[in-house]
């Protein structure tokens, strides 16, 4: 029942089936539409004749699975994500913690972090090349330092937001420095580093592929290599489809996970 | 140890610290502590950095002299200035041109429903996608020019720019509007003097954002599509193994986008000058 002093943010919330099918056909109907756009460049091909139809692409992709190993090179980028993330996480949050609670650690530490965040990835890779040669481990690093900066940060600040309250009562009680960090800050932090891991997980991604595409010798870089060297746009879009896929689906999971885990938050934002 | 001996350790330690504070309070060292101990840090990494460097050799990991004279190497015969220039001049024209798509058609896709619920779940996806995948594809259609460097600094930032946009008008206080409209303020008013001023901390940030975005694309651009510019010379360096040279543009670039993303902040705050009154 929708009244007219509802805001349209409540009305957002209790759509109705009917504007929510609306909603899903104009969704798919863009779609459907830039699919089409694309359909008229390929068959025109304009700008290039190169454009493969959608047909071809997917012909492509079942090429690749059945005799190149495309699934075997998306099970080794999914590790390097992982071994990067974790290592991250690792690191990354009792890190953050520390900075959030000490005002000195965090000095200390800030002018890394934020060098952290603010390196040319793409620039740094050939130096990393070097030092990591162009397997896994250079892989595992990029994933790793991108990975890094969201969980810090995320860590640190829910550590430095802690109600003063909160620390204030677990001091008057006397409680430990390990008991207020284990039993007021900890708590008080997970929804901050969940949300840092969701960024975290979609920045991992981003590292592998900007290895994958600059290294290009190993992997989904070297088959996307090996069909630009034969100028088959076709198998390139496939493999560039499916490290988008990646990019897209592996923080769309992490959020599924969050929402999973954070039922409280919901209630703290006031719905 | 016995609890007696830990209680005296502690409580002289708490007052070695008190006093400590004491005599510092609201000296020059206290005042610039932040910046001191930032400083402090740095050196530390910095000579823990050359320490480790005398051991290895110099191709592998070189020491900072090395990657300073680099530095003056490529300013003398790789025409570092040259390179420069033109190399901000691709990234600019790529992060202008993705203001100005970005920005009104994120204030487009807030104000208007339909435009949002049609382009949302595309522009997110972009949002999230790697765009640096798509690299490889803008190469072999567009081959190795400007203009495709130019757009790969595009794509890097415009949805960055456009989603931040998008956020502000979606949160515009609903009073805010309320007022606008029981004042019966046409649309363009509303959207002139309600939204837009609410908007713009939120681009500013988008701007900032993409900054940083823009600093990556161009160089991937460079070292992936056309081996020019900046990234011509990293190319070069890096493919005969002297890793000095790679990261004294690395540490070029990094100042660079701190210089960039400070600067969009001091403007921010210049502009923004009611957001304190809240």
């Amino acid at each position: 029942m929708a009244t007219a002093d509802e805001s349209p943010l409540r009305q957002r919330l209790t759509l109705s089936m009917d504007d929510r099918n609306h909603q899903l056909i104009l969704q798919a109907g863009f779609g459907v539409f830039l699919l089409a756009l694309y359909s008229a460049f390929a068959y025109l091909g304009y700008p290039s004749e190169r454009i493969p139809s959608i047909l071809m692409i997917v012909e492509a992709l079942q090429v690749q699975i059945a005799e190149e190993g495309l699934l075997g090179a998306v099970w080794d980028a999914l590790y390097a994500i992982f071994i990067g993330f974790f290592l991250a996480t690792l690191v990354g949050i009792p890190m953050g913690i520390l900075m959030g609670v000490s005002r000195t650690i965090e000095e200390l530490l800030d002018p890394y972090v934020n060098a952290i965040y603010v390196v040319p990835y793409a620039a740094i890779v050939p130096a990393l090349i070097v030092w990591f040669g162009t397997g896994i481990r250079i892989r595992v690093a990029i994933c790793f330092l991108f990975a890094f900066f969201p969980i810090v940060i995320n860590s640190f600040e829910g550590a430095r937001t802690t109600p003063e309250g909160l620390l204030e009562v677990a001091e008057s009680f006397n409680a430990s420095w390990l008991f207020t960090m284990k039993n007021v800050v900890l708590p008080y932090e997970i929804p901050y580093i969940l949300a840092g891991l969701r960024m975290g997980i979609g920045r991992a991604v981003r590292g592998l592929v900007l290895v994958e595409i600059i290294v290009a010798v190993t992997g989904l870089g070297g088959l996307i290599q090996n069909w630009s060297a034969a100028f088959r746009l076709e198998g390139v879009i496939s493999v560039v489809l499916v490290l988008m896929f990646l990019g897209v689906t592996l923080p769309w999971l992490m959020g599924k996970v969050y929402d999973r885990l954070i039922w409280w938050d919901v209630e703290r934002a006031g719905f | 140890m016995s609890t007696q001996s830990l209680t005296t350790v502690r409580s002289t330690w708490e007052r070695a610290r008190t006093s400590v504070k004491e005599r510092i309070a609201g000296t020059w060292f206290e005042r610039n502590r932040g910046i001191l101990i930032r400083l402090f840090a740095v050196l530390v990494g910095l000579t823990i950095w050359d320490l480790y460097a005398r051991g290895q050799p110099d191709y592998l990991f070189p020491g900072l002299e090395l990657i300073f004279e680099s530095l003056v190497t490529q300013y003398r015969e790789d025409d570092l200035v040259g390179a420069f220039t033109n190399s901000m001049a691709t990234m600019f024209l790529g992060y202008i041109l993705a203001v100005l798509v970005g920005v009104p058609l994120g204030l487009a896709m807030g104000i208007s429903r339909k435009l949002d619920v049609m382009l949302n779940p595309y522009v997110n996806a972009m949002y999230v996608a790697p765009i640096s995948a798509m690299v490889p594809i803008f190469i072999l259609i567009g081959g190795p020019t400007f203009e495709v460097r130019v757009f790969i600094v595009f794509l890097f930032c415009v949805f960055e720019i456009l989603i931040d946009t998008y956020e502000g008008v979606k949160t515009t206080p609903e009073g805010l509007l309320q007022v606008a409209e029981s004042f019966g303020a046409s649309k363009y008013y509303t959207v002139r003097h309600v939204i837009f001023p609410h908007d713009l901390p939120y681009i500013t940030a988008g701007l900032r954002l993409g900054m940083g975005r823009a600093v990556n694309g161009m160089i991937l651009a460079e070292i992936l599509i056309e081996f020019v510019n900046l990234g011509g010379i990293i190319r070069s360096w890096a493919d005969v193994f002297r890793v000095s040279g790679v990261l004294s543009i690395v540490l070029m670039l990094m100042l660079v986008s701190i210089i960039l993303t400070r600067a969009i902040q001091l403007l921010e705050r210049l502009i923004i000058d009611w957001e304190a009154e809240k």
